[in-house]
């Protein structure tokens, strides 16, 4: 009982000291005013989209269509470039809206250099892809990786622009 | 003190791969070849036998002119054949038996003395054994036309493993359904191949026997299962692979109860080559920023670095004898065979011409096979280790490569009489 009546106590001095400083609105009008930004959805639907991160709100989930785009690499490298971590950026943010998407990331290198050392490469440039994406916060069971080495270019020509397509992680939905 | 046992470790090291050969050896140096004639005394031989006897003449002059050491001359003086190869043939019911005497010239000193007996299907590899006897007694190595080639050819990635004798006979196919095969290594045997396929979607290690042609699958980790080495005694292969997080080098026994990790790093590590006396291994590592060829021991503690030229070296493969390393370098873009000993010191460019990749060493330590497209399209060619005597010898197949190269077992000595 003591509790209690300190506890109102106490209320009842902020509730009047807060008014002789600054002037604050009745609770109930932030409320209204916030509530008027936004779209009128039922509050269920609000406290779904809350808990989903910082994502844009797009179409509805099931009329999406899951689209992950290749990212490339430097001859000889697999670190991530700027252009592929944005890329990455946008795959992750499209998987963790689809978490019962599982998918296959397939590390592939260009014609040049040798058969074996471009199966390793492209078991690296898979697996920079993958610990990417597991930071972004995905699920590693939903990932797999395997690597082509130099067996499956896209591009079959012997030129620059050929070996720069080649030298790529293609992100395949199982 | 502390400087000892590294010093005792560096000597034996030296002392296992300078082998206790009192023989005449072909060195760097004397590489001029070997100048001999063939003086052929058969006469009468009944014309049934004579296309044989013909048949076996040439496989016995093939098979002394592909080691690219030896030059066969006429008798005259100004050719100074250096020794003399005195052939006499006779008949049987439905063989011939050749006697073979070497002679040194002009001393006349016999160098040895054999006969042999083949039948009309024996005729080629009854040729190679003598030639072979010939080859030994000049050189102290045994020559490579009995040996044979394993590699994979198809356009990508629609692949197939094949089994080919080094002069053009004896194609097999070991493959059934086309798709991504690679890393053909024989084993010391030569009775086993390893290979990668992705049979099952993804790199996996089998094992094919020859002699039976049955196939298992050895390794099928998750990720990489990838390029196989023999140990030299037969019972290990190293391997590559990435159910660790990372390409990694691991050494397995064949019976599968043991398996020990031999590099430790976060980067890639490949393609392993065993040293001859099989205390270390050579490998592939980027730890340095750029693929580089490293050698370490087999507890993955004592590593050093031996290419040091370029951004660019892979593919390393450790020579029979011990001498040298061959190995893939980029030079000015392209990509070429080079050789270098295990102290990283003394370094070969053995190819200039288009891109040359996949190096391994002939049964003799004499030769390199490596895929090459020289002439326009990918094929494997073999050359001499200083990188002269550039030969195409497998044609005819869709950018053919990564060849293994081992002697042809099952020849065996009833082909000889005496000694």
């Amino acid at each position: 009982m003591r509790l209690l009546t300190v506890c109102l106590v106490m209320l009842a001095l902020t509730v009047t000291l807060g008014c002789h400083g600054k002037k604050i609105r009745p609770l109930e009008e932030r409320e209204q005013v916030e509530v008027e930004k936004q779209p009128k959805v039922p509050k269920a639907e609000r406290e779904a989209e809350e808990k989903v991160p910082p994502i844009k709100p797009l179409e509805p989930v099931e009329q999406e269509q899951i689209i992950l785009q290749s990212i490339h690499f430097d001859f000889d490298k697999y670190n991530l470039t700027d252009q592929a971590i944005a890329t990455l950026t946008r795959n992750a943010e499209i998987l963790l809206r689809h978490p019962d998407v599982r998918i296959v990331i397939e590390g592939h290198c260009d014609e040049r250099g040798t058969d074996e050392y471009n199966l390793a490469l492209g078991e690296k440039r898979a697996m920079a892809a993958r610990d990417f994406l597991v930071r972004f916060g995905i699920e590693k069971s939903r990932i797999s990786i395997v690597s082509y080495g130099e067996e499956r270019p896209i591009d079959p020509s012997h030129n620059e622009e050929a070996w720069a397509r080649n030298r790529r992680a293609e992100f395949v939905i199982r | 003190m502390r400087i000892f046992p590294w010093l005792l470790v560096i000597l034996l090291a030296t002392a296992a791969w300078a082998q206790p050969d009192v023989r005449l050896r072909v060195t760097r140096e004397e590489y001029a070849a070997i100048r001999i004639a063939i003086a052929d005394s058969t006469r009468g031989l009944q014309p049934s036998l004579e296309n044989m006897h013909g048949n076996f003449l040439n496989h016995f002059n093939w098979a002394l002119e592909v080691t690219g050491y030896l030059e066969i001359v006429t008798m005259n003086d100004e050719d100074k054949p250096q020794a003399i190869i005195i052939l006499h043939a006779s008949a049987g019911a439905a063989s011939i038996a050749y006697e073979i005497r070497l002679v040194d010239h002009p001393s006349k000193a016999t160098i040895f003395k054999r006969r042999y007996v083949c039948a009309t299907e024996t005729v080629r590899s009854t040729a190679y054994v003598a030639a072979d006897d010939v080859i030994f007694a000049l050189t102290g190595r045994y020559g490579i036309a009995s040996s044979q080639i394993a590699f994979v050819a198809g356009k990508k990635p629609n692949s197939h493993l094949y089994v080919i004798n080094l002069d053009g006979s004896g194609l097999r196919r070991l493959t059934s359904l086309p798709g991504i095969v690679m890393s053909p290594a024989w084993s010391p045997s030569g009775t086993k191949l390893a290979y990668v396929s992705y049979e099952k979607g993804k790199p996996d290690l089998y094992v094919v026997d020859l002699r039976t042609l049955s196939t298992t699958r050895f390794l099928a980790f998750d990720g990489l299962n990838a390029t196989p080495a023999w140990s030299p005694d037969g019972k290990s292969l190293a391997v590559t692979l990435s159910k660790d997080g990372n390409p990694e080098i691991y050494v397995i026994s064949i019976d599968g109860k043991s398996m020990r990790r031999v590099t430790f790093y976060s980067g890639i590590d490949c393609s392993p080559t065993w040293a001859p006396n099989g205390l270390e291994i050579a490998f592939t590592s980027d730890r340095t920023g750029s693929p580089q060829i490293f050698i370490t021991d087999l507890d993955g503690i004592s590593v050093r670095r031996i290419t040091h030229q370029g951004s660019y070296n892979t593919s390393p493969a450790w020579s029979p004898e011990g001498d040298l390393i061959a190995y893939v370098s980029r030079i000015d873009g392209r990509f070429q065979i080079c050789t270098v000993d295990p102290f990283g010191i003394n370094v070969n460019v053995l190819t200039e011409i288009g891109n040359n990749e996949d190096p391994a060493w002939s049964p003799d330590g004499m030769h390199i096979a490596f895929s090459s497209t020289i002439g326009g399209k990918t094929g494997i060619y073999i050359m001499k280790k200083d990188g002269s005597f550039k030969r195409l010898i497998v044609e005819g197949f869709e950018s053919a490569r990564n060849p293994s190269w081992t002697r042809t077992t099952g020849l065996t000595a009833s082909q000889r009489e005496g000694s």
